[in-house]
């Protein structure tokens, strides 16, 4: 069984199509994380599977149970926290929590405990009694999680939950996610903040123009982008014929003469790290730093994407 | 000069125009206004071409009426239009974060005012401009002069300048539209009185005086210094709302209703310290959201939901309603077979109207605003579950109003029954007794049904305009229209077809009409003292068309209760954007 499966999703707003057939699956247990630009499709895709996007074609079911057919059974089943704070500012963090737990009908004898339990996970606990309007832009997203928690959901959809939140929440946020992740939640997670999914995520999908460009784990991913890797070295006596010699080379796609370093960027498996070493030193040059580095997310997703929108 | 030259001079008026072009109330408005100007024009004009039997040559000398016509009208216009036009040019600014950038900019307090002026009394003229054919016809006619005309033209320009400067006033010193509409409207009752007076002033200027007979120098001389008032209200209008700009531009929108509760809670704390040392009856015992949390919320923290908040509303509706009636029970004078009740209904029932198309809309335009709809919708309740909860602070504010509504159906019983028994002889058979009948089961079904189709009609109107202004003032127009139509309807009929508004075959229609139950004695009343101008079948017909008459309304007035709430909790779901089970394994 499938947590989340998605399959040729198509999302229309009137002629605008926003969604063009995507498919996703995601495995119990699993944190997926959805990248794309502003406009890419992640917040429709996550929409339809919150049940908050009625109009849709394709097929999309939350642990098996299709979200058509069944919306209110799904609505048990996930948790949501959208792009925005969606908390209502005239209740307290209290008054907060026990507002979904009755709505998502958990027993009254249970919802003390419960709501003690996802305040003391979301470190809320001491704020208990502050009213949701005093809460800082961390807490209150904080506090949407501990709502999303008062069920116990399977799964977890979370549409940018880090968006306008400074570093520090931002790590006390990641922390949380990890430690729900340890608790065998599936997550679906859109962000922009590429580097925490590539930390956090087990697998990440790249959307674009409402097409889904690849999706693996992130090793994987670099591997489809063939250019994967850069190395960058500083040599005494840098000659042009260096440079020349190392454009030369089999398995080298690139080399960017820098001011301060040589930036060499080569295929993975094509060629390996210290054959470039090898061959720099067989040149003749004095080797002051040799720094090979793994593209970063940013890198690749700015090489998959073009900056398109649907 | 070249299209961008255009374009770029005036930036704030052009983009505020492309804005209004791009919207389609523009447009709507526009249709309306034309639809009720000129109904109004035909009505006038079948009204002094005799019913629409003669015309031609008759008609000649007599453009007089329906000159005064079309001046009130487009008076009335203005001081209706205008606002709900203007109200939001520096709001809407305000609401969207965009007033601090356009500070920014190398556009000064004064250019932003004038700009945004501008644009709000072009379109006007454009409204405005449409009445031009209907002064054709009107010159055409005969009986009024050029002067009277252009004295008209210009007393309209005038009016337009005043009540928009006090719109963008307004617009300036509030932190929502909602507020700045509140402000301005509760004005114009005023300037509407003003203008009159004003109007009458220019009319008794101009009048009978051809162009080569009028002295130009003095006329236009007297013609300025009564405009001084209107140019100065102006002037003040738009320096003050200079003002304002900068000192109110990033006031936090307020609750005032809240607020001025939370005042008279305090009032009335302090009150009751004094008199009772604190005595308490009944206490607010709140034992936090436990099975509807929906309503909970609905009817704990919003200030028109609490029950301490809806006593204090009734207090405000029910003691002065109870001194008057207590006055008219003694002061002999006034007693009457009528009494006071139809007075305090056309007062009450525009209050209820208002207070539960505002609170019906609100329930869902707050979650709209606070963005917190979208968590809502995906808690595993149903929709006539989420719907029945969220209506559950207006049901309370219905079963306020219901006090005061009550109170008036036990007056007229007891007044008719008890106190007029000895000057009118009752029996049940009698038109009287049967009248009586017919009054108290209308006013009783009236506090029923009608509070619940106006909530309805409001949250269908809501779940598609989005907005809450817009959503209030549709439910306002569509009761107005429910209202009036019928009657409308009946009048156009026999101005058409030359048939006698007493004939019987007319009355039926204004059973659809919630006047008609509400009002019915007065307008029998007027209908008899006055020349035919409304249906009104022969006495005895009447008599024994009442029951059927009002069986038909009941029918209709349940049908649409029924109806109206039916499709809303089946559309509810389809207009908010949320997934409903389209299969039968749900």
């Amino acid at each position: 069984m499938l947590a989340v499966d998605v399959r040729d999703l198509r999302v229309r707003y009137g002629r605008l199509e926003a969604v063009k057939g995507i498919t996703l699956e995601i495995p119990p247990g699993e944190v997926f994380g959805f990248i794309g630009p502003n406009g890419a499709g992640k917040s429709s895709t996550i929409r339809v599977l919150a049940t908050l996007q009625p109009k849709f074609e394709g097929k999309a079911k939350i642990m098996d149970l299709d979200i058509r057919s069944k919306p209110h059974q799904v609505r048990e089943k996930i948790g949501y926290v959208p792009d925005f704070f969606g908390v209502y500012e005239d209740l307290t963090a209290r008054e907060y929590l026990h507002f979904f737990a009755a709505a998502y009908r958990l027993p009254i004898s249970r919802r003390k405990a419960v709501v003690d339990d996802v305040l003391q996970l979301t470190d809320l606990t001491n704020k208990i009694d502050s009213p949701v309007d005093s809460l800082s832009r961390g807490m209150k997203q904080r506090l949407s999680l501990a709502r999303v928690l008062l069920h116990d959901p399977a799964v977890l959809l979370l549409d940018e939950p880090a968006s306008g939140l400074d570093p520090r929440a931002r790590i006390e946020m990641r922390e949380l996610l990890k430690a729900l992740k340890e608790m065998g939640k599936t997550i679906l997670i859109s962000s922009h903040i590429l580097h925490e999914l590539a930390q956090l995520c087990t697998r990440i999908g790249i959307i674009e123009a409402g097409r889904m460009v690849t999706q693996g784990s992130v090793a994987d991913i670099y591997r489809q982008l063939g250019v994967l890797k850069i190395v960058h070295v500083q040599v005494a006596h840098q000659t042009p014929e260096l440079i020349a010699s190392l454009k030369g080379l089999a398995g080298i796609t690139h080399v960017d003469d820098q001011a301060d370093r040589i930036s060499i960027r080569f295929e993975d498996g094509a060629i390996e790290v210290e054959d470039i070493h090898d061959f720099i030193h067989a040149q003749g040059a004095r080797i002051r730093m040799f720094q090979p580095e793994v593209m970063d997310m940013e890198t690749a997703f700015m090489k998959l994407t073009e900056g398109q929108t649907a | 000069m070249n299209v961008s030259e255009m374009t770029f001079g005036l930036p704030l008026l052009t983009k505020d125009m492309i804005e209004q072009a791009a919207q389609r109330r523009t447009y709507v408005l526009r249709v309306i206004y034309a639809a009720v100007l000129y109904g109004a024009a035909l009505w006038i004009y079948a009204d002094i071409s005799g019913g629409g039997a003669q015309a031609g040559v008759t008609n000649l000398g007599r453009g007089q009426g329906m000159f005064q016509m079309l001046v009130k009208v487009q008076l009335f216009a203005i001081l209706v239009l205008l606002p709900a036009i203007s109200c939001g040019a520096i709001t809407s600014e305000k609401e969207r974060d965009t007033l601090g950038l356009l500070l920014l900019t190398q556009l000064g307090t004064r250019t932003i005012i004038l700009e945004k002026l501008a644009s709000r009394l072009v379109t006007m003229a454009t409204y405005q401009l449409m009445s031009l054919p209907l002064f054709a016809v009107v010159y055409g006619l005969g009986g009024v002069e050029l002067v009277e005309i252009l004295m008209a033209i210009w007393f309209l320009m005038l009016s337009s300048l005043v009540v928009g400067a006090i719109s963008i006033y307004f617009s300036s010193w509030h932190s929502t539209t909602a507020g700045a509409f509140m402000s301005t409207y509760a004005l114009m009752p005023f300037l509407g009185c003003f203008g009159g007076i004003w109007l009458s002033a220019f009319s008794q200027r101009g009048t009978g005086q051809s162009l080569g007979e009028l002295n130009i120098i003095p006329f236009l001389i007297v013609m300025a210094v009564m405009s001084i008032p209107a140019v100065a209200v102006t002037i003040g209008a738009i320096a003050s709302a200079q003002q304002q700009l900068l000192i109110r531009a990033f006031v936090p929108p307020r609750n005032v209703l809240l607020e001025m509760f939370k005042k008279l809670d305090a009032f009335f704390e302090e009150l009751n310290q004094q008199t009772t040392r604190g005595v308490v009856l009944v206490r607010d015992h709140d034992t936090g959201p436990r099975f509807a949390p929906v309503a909970w919320r609905e009817t704990r923290k919003k200030s028109l939901g609490t029950v301490r908040y809806l006593f204090r509303f009734l207090v405000l509706l029910e003691v002065p309603l109870a001194i008057s009636i207590s006055w008219t029970v003694l002061d002999m004078r006034t007693q009457s077979f009528d009494g006071p009740t139809a007075f305090f209904l056309a007062v009450l029932w525009p209050i209820a109207v208002v207070a539960i198309a505002v609170h019906t809309t609100n329930v869902l335009a707050s979650e709209r605003s606070r963005q917190t709809l979208d968590v809502l919708l995906v808690a595993p309740l149903s929709p006539a579950d989420l719907v029945g909860q969220k209506l559950a602070g207006v049901r309370r504010l219905i079963g306020m109003l219901s006090v005061p509504f009550t109170t008036l159906v036990v007056f007229q019983a007891v007044w008719t029954l008890y106190v007029l028994r000895g000057m009118i002889a009752l029996e049940w058979n009698s038109p009287g007794g049967k009248t009586f009948l017919h009054e108290v089961l209308g006013m009783a079904f009236a506090m029923i049904v009608y509070p619940r189709v106006i909530q309805w009609i409001a949250f269908h109107l809501i779940l598609r305009l989005k907005n809450q202004t817009q959503a209030v003032l549709s439910t306002l127009a569509v009761v107005i229209t429910i209202c009036g139509l019928p009657y409308l309807i009946v009048y156009l009929i026999s101005i058409g077809c030359g048939i006698v508004l007493h004939d019987p075959r007319m009355e039926w229609l204004t059973w659809f009409s919630p006047i008609r139950v509400l009002f019915h004695r007065q307008i029998v009343d007027v209908a008899m003292q006055s020349p035919p101008r409304l249906p009104l079948p022969s006495k005895d017909g009447m008599q024994d068309r009442l029951f059927l008459g009002l069986g038909l309304h009941v029918s209709l007035f349940l049908a649409a209760w029924v109806l109206l709430r039916h499709r809303a909790l089946r559309d509810f779901s389809g207009w908010i954007g949320r997934t409903e089970p389209t299969g039968g394994d749900a």
